[in-house]
């Protein structure tokens, strides 16, 4: 649910910012119907004002950690960003980051690993090998693909993270509900991403101002990423 | 009567005699893989613009315990696919899927409920349910009938495909392999022994 509680970025002589709430939420007919069937004998178990008791099997889309907030800005210096494979997966089911990002990878399983990241796109044949990681070892590796990609190892189905990547993007994760800001932006247009792995992206373009905040919150749901697809 | 039934079978050798080429013929070989490649869709393309004709399909997806039953499913541009809830509770069922070959949304499906989408373009799209984590299913979508889809790589048999020139290839459940697609010319014998390659990209 949105408040109007969101922290803008303090204000610099010449420059503007944006920030905002970012969210998830159920499919709509979802919300409708548990607004209708509420009380102990609701189809989704014990409901109370709007309130789901969610099954461990059901996507409680408040309770979302890793939504991500893009802004493409020129002049980007690279970001590095970790993440930890262990036996059992990998640290983060998604990240979002820029091409020419690099990911710090650590190898906390107890085998060597031979990574790779390759494009989803049924039409893309896009691939990017790894030198092998040692077991216990870290290494950093530069992102050179773009769009919706796979990190995947070949010695182990278990790890995989689903990875965003965009020139000149800096991408903020954020849990549902939080809120993000951007600041120390030249004035002029902008495009921001929004993003989830499941339930795909919307962009939106924001005009900055100097010495104005530019506030653009967003709600995620598959009716409203599927109406801007 | 005798004459009657003569005649209509000399109308009949004689119309089939003056009909295009029916010939139709299969494909046989295997598929060489390395062991981490699991499931394979070997098909055949057309190549060059050759337009068939065929009727569509209905493909059936189950959806019960949480779960699309069977997770894959192989079709032919055209053909409709229909989930039904097949649930024993009343739980219900979004589908939903972002693919840029065909993006859909089709609302809530109650216990008992079809919920139905037709795809017209080829490609791959995988499709989730909304409501529930695990369940996540994924849509082949071909050019024409002659394939097979296979768990593992192994032997593979294509029948009633016509005479012409033809591509044989597969679609790899894994991003990390890619088919050597293969030129055949079909004429009017089988095609035996062929060998399929499943190569790193």
């Amino acid at each position: 649910m949105l408040t109007s509680c969101a922290n803008a970025p303090d204000v610099i002589p010449g420059k503007g910012g944006i920030y905002g709430r970012l969210s998830a939420d159920s499919h709509p007919a979802f919300n409708k119907k548990l607004e209708s069937n509420q009380g102990s004998g609701s189809v989704y178990g014990d409901t109370q004002a709007n309130d789901a008791k969610y099954r461990d099997n059901m996507v409680d889309y408040h309770q979302l950690d890793e939504l991500y907030v893009g802004l493409i800005q020129p002049n980007l210096s690279p970001q590095q960003h970790q993440l930890t494979a262990t036996s059992e997966g990998m640290s983060s089911h998604s990240l979002a980051l820029a091409v020419g990002d690099t990911l710090q990878l650590h190898n906390n399983s107890t085998q060597s690993q031979r990574f790779y990241i390759a494009e989803t796109a049924d039409t893309g044949e896009g691939i990017q090998t790894f030198p092998t990681l040692e077991a216990g070892a870290t290494a950093n590796y530069k992102i050179d693909l773009e769009g919706d990609l796979e990190l995947l190892s070949e010695d182990n189905e278990n790890l995989k993270t689903l990875l965003f990547a965009k020139k000149n993007m800096l991408a903020k994760r954020v849990s549902s509900g939080d809120s993000y800001q951007f600041g120390n932006l030249d004035p002029g247009s902008y495009q921001l991403i929004f993003w989830y792995w499941r339930l795909g992206k919307i962009q939106q373009i924001v005009q900055v101002r100097a010495e104005e905040n530019s506030r653009v919150d967003k709600t995620l749901t598959v009716d409203s990423v599927i109406k801007a697809h | 009567m005798k004459k009657r039934c003569l005649y209509f079978l000399l109308a009949g050798l004689a119309y089939f005699s003056m009909s295009p080429s029916l010939a139709a013929q299969s494909i046989a070989g295997h598929i060489d893989a390395p062991q981490q490649v699991k499931q394979v869709v070997v098909y055949l393309q057309a190549e060059g613009a050759v337009k068939s004709v065929q009727s569509q399909q209905v493909h059936k997806v189950s959806q019960k315990e949480t779960a699309f039953h069977a997770p894959l499913t192989v079709i032919s541009a055209g053909d409709k696919v229909q989930w039904s809830n097949d649930e024993s509770k009343e739980i219900d069922h979004n589908i939903f899927s972002l693919s840029p070959v065909a993006s859909f949304d089709l609302g809530l499906g109650e216990k008992g409920s079809i919920l139905e989408q037709t795809f017209k373009n080829t490609g791959i799209v995988n499709y989730y349910c909304s409501v529930h984590k695990t369940m996540e299913g994924r849509i082949i979508i071909l050019p024409n009938r002659h394939f097979q889809t296979l768990d593992r790589p192994g032997d593979f048999l294509i029948d009633n495909v016509p005479e012409g020139n033809w591509i044989l290839n597969a679609v790899v459940l894994h991003l990390r392999y890619k088919a050597e697609a293969l030129k055949l010319s079909i004429g009017k014998a089988p095609v035996t022994n062929l060998t399929l390659k499943i190569i790193k990209k």
